[in-house]
């Protein structure tokens, strides 16, 4: 539910960009008014919005996989394979969880800002990063131990 | 060793994100320990919010908008309607289409997604051939960092100095017979196997002058993109970044005149974008500290003055030279590959009297294909998002024929030096 | 002894090929079984260098502050005052500004003055009321200067500068005068506005930890040898900064001239701007800075 919530904002921020970026040209063209927060919004929501996506996407069994071993094993090897694949890849998002958790309390102590024309707290963006990885750590994990045991999203669900 | 075991963890079915990160904060850990944990996190801040890459979320939009709005049907039938006569004509619509919008953009990812989204689908439903198909995406999407605008022009053109106006009017030639190459090629496919290219399903055999004239008054909002894009671009009003932003809007404009424009759509659209593009983006995030880490060892730049320190014969020399970025561009970020072997290779290129202009345009060539190559290549990544049905096997099968395609014309480029300095000249 | 040294330029930017490679070897020279290999920002982006090297992954970090004036913005406020390095060392403000940057895990080890400073790059010769109507591109420094001279500044990334001048998005650019040669803005631009303003502090920072573990006298000597080469550093500037000027006319740059009221117009504005800049972060630090600078007389 949160993941799907956090998905729809990350949607929601992809609109923002374009919008953001219009304004821009519009005000800079036809009024020489240009923004001082455009350039730098746009690149905040972007990194917002790849992950805010991701928990969901991993979900979903969408990221890019080469899946030439297991193509080539029996099924019940390949299946297995490939929950293996899910449970490092879940053991990975965690560790670097972890190492983001503490680059997020770091930049929250030093009450750090963000390089931009107007400035916000870095530790914002670090924990969005880590709300991403976290979540599809989690995710990994189900899709490892997925009792349905026909679903393995393969890539060729992607959506 | 680390490119062994990234082999290796990617072949089990690891997605390919993870066995970067995997491979990353091993790295990190073994060499640098905490100290490298700040570098680690700001890897991936750095990488996302970066303004060059926001055209890849763009383009992606700009081709479900266009999908999902039956304007790229509407443009299947005009060109049925208007070249009925041509084999194999969805395949050239690919390359120039792949070709306009490479003008658009100078990321190959975003147009290679965005046609990936668009085109592909259409072609594959009309009985074209799916790996000639995707592999023609890939190819024309890889033109256009030789075509202005474009960011690795500037790079280069900074960090090498040389005249950043030349290098772009040097890549005119080249980029034009790429793209013969790989018409070349469809061609001589399709006349192999004919199967490649499906005759008229419609089976539009006789068209009377009206229905020419309707086809061509339905392709007119599908160059309101174009306009709005490349017009916005050319007249100064936007940046190359924003102007992605514009096409979207754009693509909008173009489905409210096919009335197909509604929330819902809408809606779907960003959803299905935004998946494509986190999932190319959070590759592009956990791959880029394996490059920092390559440059923090020092082992490319020892790498680099080692194959350029040795005597040999010229050509070999700037055989290896190509050799060098092609390989590790598989597996590096393009920038931070200039960064390291540009100036290494400065003094080398003087010594040699290569023309500099020329040089440059083989080398911008060649990291190019390195994105184009298997098993690493960013742009088959941002492909394989786009195409449900097909396996990333499938988009390496796609790839390497026009691989080698690009590999002859960066040889002819190399013996024909006048194909690229040629234009420049007469600056 | 090896100090691993780490840049916010690459090799590009006369600013290191001449002045840190003039640095590291003159340091090398004198100070004995001294190794300083540079990186540049292939291995650390410009704008994330800072902590890293607070952390020990570099022992040495060459920048200017406004690369981390997120972290500490007194670097930066450096850039807008009057006077030269001694006239600075005799108010205190370097005792200052090292002891603000040791809290931080830095040590200031140097600071080499580009003399030179900023330009405005233009498509179109100066007509009369300065900048008026016309749209700039420059980082939130440079806002206040520009906005003093009737200009709209434009945020862009540094990669868009050159298609936004080529198109006419832009109609000028802000940037340090070094530089323009390397990134070619003379195919695209014909006018460089002059008078130029402020000058470029950029700064030698020592992890604090490396400094710790040196042993006094090695110490000793590179703080010597450092602070000797202080004023070939802003020689060699001079020279830098001639020879691009001389390579921007030779590709057919002209200058062009703000009147008095102008200039001094702008030079206010860029020293209010940098300033109140560096204050969002570190407004303290900053008052203090301000503070000393003003006893000695050398703020705008
Ligand atoms: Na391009
Ligand atoms: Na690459």
């Amino acid at each position: 539910m949160l993941s799907k919530a956090a998905f729809v904002l990350a949607s929601a921020a992809l609109a923002v960009i374009v919008a953001s970026f219009a304004y821009e040209v519009v005000m800079r063209y036809f009024f020489n008014a240009p923004t001082r927060w455009a350039s730098d919004l746009v690149s905040f929501l972007l990194l917002s919005a790849v992950f805010l996506a991701a928990p969901w996407l991993t979900r979903e069994g969408g990221h890019v996989s080469i899946t030439l071993l297991p193509d080539l094993l029996p099924e019940a090897w390949s299946r297995r394979i490939v929950a293996a694949g899910f449970l490092a890849a879940a053991a990975v998002c965690l560790w670097a969880g972890w190492i983001v958790a503490g680059e997020v309390r770091i930049l929250y102590a030093r009450g750090t800002m963000t390089l931009s024309a107007v400035p916000a707290p870095k530790w914002w963006f670090t924990a969005l990063i880590l709300f991403g990885f976290v979540n599809s750590a989690l995710y990994f994990l189900r899709l490892a131990f997925g009792t349905q045991g026909e679903r393995i999203p393969s890539e060729a669900r992607n959506a | 060793m680390g490119v062994g075991l990234l082999l290796m963890l990617m072949a089990t079915g690891m997605p390919v994100f993870a066995a970067f990160l995997l491979i990353n904060l091993i790295a990190v850990g073994l060499f640098i320990g905490p100290a490298g944990y700040s570098m680690f996190t700001n890897s991936l801040f750095e990488t996302t919010t970066s303004q060059s890459l926001v055209t890849i979320p763009l383009f992606i939009l700009m081709g479900e908008i266009l999908f999902r709005s039956n304007a790229v049907e509407v443009l299947f039938r005009s060109i049925d309607t208007l070249v009925w006569r041509v084999r194999g004509r969805q395949y050239v619509l690919a390359v120039v289409l792949a070709t306009v919008f490479s003008t658009l953009s100078g990321a190959a990812m975003g147009v290679a997604a965005m046609l990936g989204r668009s085109l592909l689908p259409g072609m594959i439903d009309r009985g074209y051939d799916p790996r000639l198909s995707a592999g023609t995406i890939l190819a024309g999407a890889s033109l256009a960092p030789l075509i202005p605008p474009s960011v690795l022009v500037i790079i280069i053109g900074t960090l090498a100095g040389v005249s950043i106006a030349g290098l772009l009017v040097a890549g005119i030639i080249p980029g034009l017979m790429f793209a013969a190459l790989f018409l070349g090629y469809i061609f001589f496919r399709i006349w192999r196997n004919p199967e490649m290219a499906p005759k008229n399903s419609d089976a539009v055999q006789q068209v009377s002058p009206g229905a020419a004239l309707r086809a061509v008054l339905s392709l007119i909002p599908f160059t309101i993109i174009i306009a709005m894009v490349m017009g916005l671009i050319l007249a100064g009003i936007a940046t190359p970044t924003e102007s992605a932003a514009m096409g979207v809007i754009g693509s909008l404009a173009t489905a409210a005149i096919y009335r197909s424009l509604n929330l819902r759509m809408v809606m779907q659209s960003l959803a299905a974008a935004m998946k494509v593009s986190a999932m190319i983006l959070i590759i592009m995030a956990s791959s880029k500290l394996f490059s920092q880490l390559l440059a923090f060892s020092g082992g490319a730049s020892a790498l680099t003055e080692w194959v350029v320190g040795a005597e040999m014969p010229t050509w070999v020399l700037l055989s290896l030279m190509m050799l060098l970025p092609f390989v590790l561009c598989m597996f590096v970020d393009q920038i931070a590959l200039m960064l390291i072997v540009i100036p290494i290779y400065l003094p080398i290129v003087a010594a040699n009297g290569f023309d500099p202009i020329w040089f440059w345009l083989l080398f911008l060539v060649n990291i190019t294909v390195g994105g184009l190559t298997p098993p690493f290549g960013y742009v088959l990544f941002a492909l394989k998002s786009t195409w449900r049905e097909g396996r990333l096997n499938d988009v390496y099968a796609a790839a390497w024929p026009f691989v080698m395609l690009f590999i002859l014309g960066i040889v002819i480029l190399a013996l024909v030096p006048g194909l690229a300095t040629y234009l420049p000249s007469l600056l | 002894e090896t100090l691993r040294v780490l840049t916010s330029w690459d090799q590009s930017f006369p600013t290191v090929s001449q002045v840190l490679t003039a640095f590291t070897d003159h340091l090398e020279e004198n100070v004995e079984d001294l190794d300083m290999p540079v990186s540049g920002p292939e291995t650390i982006p410009p704008f994330e260098q800072f902590d890293p090297v607070s952390r020990g992954l570099f022992d040495v970090l060459f920048t200017i502050g406004s690369y981390h004036y997120n972290s500490l913005g007194i670097g930066m406020a450096l850039d807008t005052l009057k006077g030269d390095l001694d006239d600075w060392r005799e108010a205190g403000i370097l005792d200052y500004v090292d002891q603000e940057y040791q809290k931080r895990g830095m040590k200031l080890l140097a600071i080499l003055v580009d003399p030179g400073g900023y330009q405005v790059v233009l498509k179109e010769p100066l007509t009369g009321d300065a900048l008026a109507g016309r749209k700039i591109r420059g980082t939130p420094s440079y806002h206040a200067a520009l906005n003093n001279l009737g200009a709209s500044p434009v945020v862009l990334p540094g990669s868009e500068i050159y298609p936004a001048l080529e198109r006419g998005t832009v109609d000028g650019a802000a940037w340090p005068i070094i530089g323009t040669v390397a990134f070619r803005w003379y195919e695209v631009a014909d006018y460089i506005m002059r008078p130029s303003f402020g000058q470029s502090t950029y700064l030698v920072l020592v992890n604090l930890d490396t400094w710790n573990g040196l042993d006094e006298e090695t110490r000793q000597q590179i703080e010597t040898a450092a602070h000797d080469f202080e004023p070939t550093a802003s020689d060699i500037f001079r020279g830098i900064v001639d020879g691009e000027v001389e390579t921007l006319k030779e590709n057919g740059m002209q200058e062009t001239e703000l009147t008095e009221d102008q200039a001094a117009a702008l030079q206010q504005g860029w020293f209010v701007g940098q300033m109140d800049l560096a204050a969002t972060v570190s407004p303290d630090e900053v008052a203090r800075l301000r503070e000393l600078a003003e006893e000695a007389g050398l703020t705008y």
